[in-house]
């Protein structure tokens, strides 16, 4: 049996099917006999769900600095406008 | 907030066009930085990722699409910042589980019972719990912002190459040459402390 650590420890080899399938057995039987580690793996999913939506866009400087160093390395404005 | 782009059109940006090249460098420049810190540290980042970017330009016309187009924009920087450090001829080492992860404690021991392992503290339930609901809230995202900003470098890199790029983890040991083992501890990781931030936004309204 398994305990709500190692599920904790786990968990992300869990929501992206990285397991031994005898111990993704066990890890669904201790879900399915656990609402808090039920909760802890849904909070996982969740994350990063929202954060994929999300995404990292750059600053507007960021993408400034790098538009200007493209620009100056070919001697004229990036592309047609 | 912007969307994670998945696929942009291609032609464009054979064409170099630039609303195009500005997108994709908007889109891809964080993931890109984090890729060149995590190779040679953060003095020298900035400038190859500058470097790889005008490279990036220079060969999209050429650009085929054998890879994808993420793919290759960190094949390039990774290769850039690679040859970087063979020239500086510095050995940057990085050890990110010698740092103390504080914010970490969903790994602590303290937070499960010593004997049989359940749950001291169990997570806290989320009034927000769908994703819209949680992109709705600005300082929720200058929480994120923050801690994505304070990771340890190979830890934001694998982070940001595997839930925001949707990179396999194959390539992800390629681009940043580490196991898969070691990317596999450094997601988790990540993924815990942002999921903390979570816990406490919902807790207090604050980071
Ligand atoms: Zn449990």
């Amino acid at each position: 049996m398994l305990k709500c650590k190692d599920i904790a420890h786990e968990a992300s080899d869990y929501v992206e099917h990285h397991q031994h399938w005898w111990r993704r057995l066990l890890f669904r039987l201790h879900l399915f006999l656990c609402a808090n580690c039920r909760r802890f793996v849904r909070h996982l999913r969740l994350t990063r769900q929202f954060i994929r939506r999300r995404g990292a866009p750059a600053s507007p400087q960021e993408v400034e600095q790098v538009l200007s160093q493209v620009e100056s390395r070919h001697g004229g404005s990036t592309g047609a406008q | 907030m912007s969307q994670a782009p998945d696929s942009p059109d291609l032609a464009p940006l054979r064409r170099q066009d630039h609303a195009a090249f500005e997108a994709l460098v908007r889109n891809h420049h964080r993931p890109m930085l984090a890729v060149a810190r995590a190779i040679v540290g953060d003095s020298l980042a900035e400038e190859v990722v500058q470097e790889a970017w005008v490279s990036v330009y220079r060969n999209l016309p050429g650009f085929e699409g054998r890879s994808s187009l993420k793919t290759w924009l960190f094949s390039i920087v990774s290769n850039q910042a690679k040859t970087r450090l063979r020239k500086e001829k510095r050995v940057i080492a990085f050890d990110d589980l010698s740092v103390p992860d504080t914010g970490v404690d969903y790994l602590d021991s303290g937070r499960f019972h010593a004997g049989n392992g359940h749950w001291k503290t169990p997570p806290p339930g989320w009034h927000l719990d769908s994703p819209d609901q949680l992109l709705e809230q600005s300082q929720l995202q200058h929480c994120i912002d923050h801690t994505l900003k304070v990771l340890p470098p190979q830890q934001r890199a694998v982070f940001l190459l595997r839930d925001i790029e949707q990179q396999e983890l194959a390539a992800i040991c390629n681009i940043l040459e580490v196991t898969e083992s070691y990317v596999r501890v450094l997601l988790h990781r990540a993924r815990l402390k942002l999921m903390q931030v979570i816990d406490r936004y919902q807790e207090t309204g604050e980071c």
